[in-house]
């Protein structure tokens, strides 16, 4: 069974249609990208999924159910926002998932701060940029989910820690879950993906195995991206 | 699930307002303390620092009451509708129960602040008392209390229980209003603040008219007036009932609609 899936999901605003009926089936165990230059309408798909925006029309389900509280209790979602409360040091923030999450794996969590030097006691409010995309990336990522939404989770940091973001998303994802990521940086992640979704002006215009495009079109992802999304 | 957030939000709200409650309550002491010591013989540094004492007590008692206000709008607008949303929206607990635990802690946040206040001056007139005419009997002050209380007539036991009903309903009724104006001003993209605010005022506006007209429909002030002229102690009872009916109404209106625009038309940045 499909675990996420969208039927004729549109949203508009005001002026602006951000999702213009759009379909899709994504199924469990695969690492999908979710690719399209600013404004194509990822962050709006993410937010439709968590339930953070009400779709204009159709409908989005996750594991079959309309987004909700069930459905948040199987999605780990990590946004393109400095979400955490910034008052916290690292050891509230675990109290806090441990409270409202029951996947969360605490054991998970405390290895990947300690690997990267980071004191259960040291303030939030405290930290680098690069240093708090760490710990909200470990804490998405220490929790045994469905499904992840990953909202540019690579964006605005180093190239070294991009790659320690993305090894961590490899090595700590539940086999049988979803991975939706949702970037700009196609070079970085093409290597990760099972799965691409190139998104237009709220359109899906493709969606093929990675692997798939690669022998199609003689081109890397990132190569045919920039050809496809040429302005 | 609610009481978990509960805890939070009182956890964020108490760590800012405890150092103030703390410091109001150590000079209301103080200020008690000095205050008997303090003559025409004393030397000047001491007066004006017995001076100090009562405008640093009146600023803080001022402090307590304003902090408590800001802070109570700032967790809402912070947790909620800010990038904080984007982690509390997607914590796996009901837009209600968001709702309820923002306006439980504001509550408990409003009534210990009030008890503070209340603490505060009972403790500085009570060290104030103790040290100008020595410690007070304190079976005979309970049993002065006791008497005062038995003197007190049924009618005048309603009102009290009345009024502390409309004390208790009226916070209550305050802050959902706070947070249903913010609830509207939050529909705006570019001006959330200002539009809450506007939308504040706007709704003081609605609910004066509304309360105007109901009193005029059912003729409240003149059945006030005849009952005052004709001695009827229970006239001006039943005026503060229905005052506190509306008080609850108001509030089960800003708490649904508030929890229903949360549901359908979140707009975070």
């Amino acid at each position: 069974m499909a675990i996420l899936e969208l039927k004729n999901l549109t949203k508009r605003y005001k002026n602006f249609t951000a999702l213009d009926n759009v379909n899709l089936t994504l199924e469990a165990g695969r690492i999908v990208g979710l690719l399209g230059p600013n404004g194509s309408g990822k962050t709006t798909m993410i937010k439709l999924a968590n339930g953070l925006l009400q779709p204009t029309e159709g409908y989005i389900a996750i594991d079959g159910k309309l987004p909700g509280v069930e459905t948040k209790a199987i999605v780990a979602y990590l946004s393109d926002k400095e979400a955490l409360p910034n008052w916290m040091n690292v050891k509230e923030l675990i109290q806090f998932y441990k409270d409202f999450f029951k996947d969360f794996d605490e054991a998970r969590a405390t290895e990947m701060l300690q690997s990267l030097n980071i004191s259960l006691t040291q303030k939030l409010s405290k930290m680098s940029k690069g240093t708090k995309e760490k710990v909200r990336l470990i804490l998405t990522m220490s929790r045994r989910a469905k499904v992840y939404f990953l909202d540019e989770p690579i964006a605005g940091v180093d190239p070294a820690a991009r790659d320690y973001i993305l090894r961590t998303i490899i090595s700590n994802y539940e086999p049988n879950a979803l991975v939706l990521i949702s970037t700009h940086l196609i070079a970085d992640v093409e290597n990760v993906l099972d799965e691409a979704i190139f998104l237009k002006y709220g359109h899906i215009i493709m969606h093929k195995n990675v692997q798939e495009v690669v022998e199609e079109t003689g081109k890397s992802l990132d190569e045919y991206f920039r050809e496809v999304f040429a302005c | 699930m609610l009481g978990k957030l509960i805890k939070y939000d009182l956890k964020s709200m108490f760590r800012s307002l405890t150092p103030l409650f703390i410091a109001f309550l150590i000079v209301g002491v103080l200020t008690g303390f000095i205050l008997p010591s303090v003559n025409d013989n004393n030397p000047v540094f001491m007066q004006i620092t017995t001076g100090l004492l009562i405008l640093l007590l009146v600023g803080l008692t001022i402090a307590v009451y304003v902090m408590t206000m800001i802070i109570i709008i700032r967790r809402f607008y912070t947790n909620l509708l800010s990038d904080e949303g984007y982690l509390s929206f997607t914590l796996p607990v009901s837009h209600f129960a968001h709702f309820m635990s923002k306006s439980i802690s504001a509550y408990i946040a409003t009534i210990v602040s009030g008890l503070v206040g209340l603490v505060g001056y009972v403790l500085l007139f009570g060290v104030f008392g103790a040290r100008s005419t020595g410690l007070p009997d304190l079976y005979e002050l309970f049993e002065a209390v006791c008497r005062t209380l038995k003197q007190i007539p049924d009618i005048g036991v309603k009102y009290i229980v009345v009024f502390l009903l409309l004390i208790l309903v009226g916070a209550f009724q305050k802050i959902v209003k706070l947070y249903f104006a913010m609830m509207i001003g939050n529909l705006s993209n570019d001006h959330k603040i200002f539009m809450s605010f506007v939308s504040w005022i706007g709704i003081s506006v609605v609910e004066s008219i509304i309360s105007q007209i109901i009193s005029y429909a059912i003729g409240f002030e003149e059945s006030i007036s005849n009952a005052i002229i004709l001695g009827e102690a229970s006239g001006p009872l039943t005026f503060f009932i229905c005052t506190l009916i509306f008080e609850i109404g108001l509030s089960v209106i800003y708490t649904l609609s508030s929890y229903l625009l949360m549901k359908d038309k979140l707009n975070l940045a």
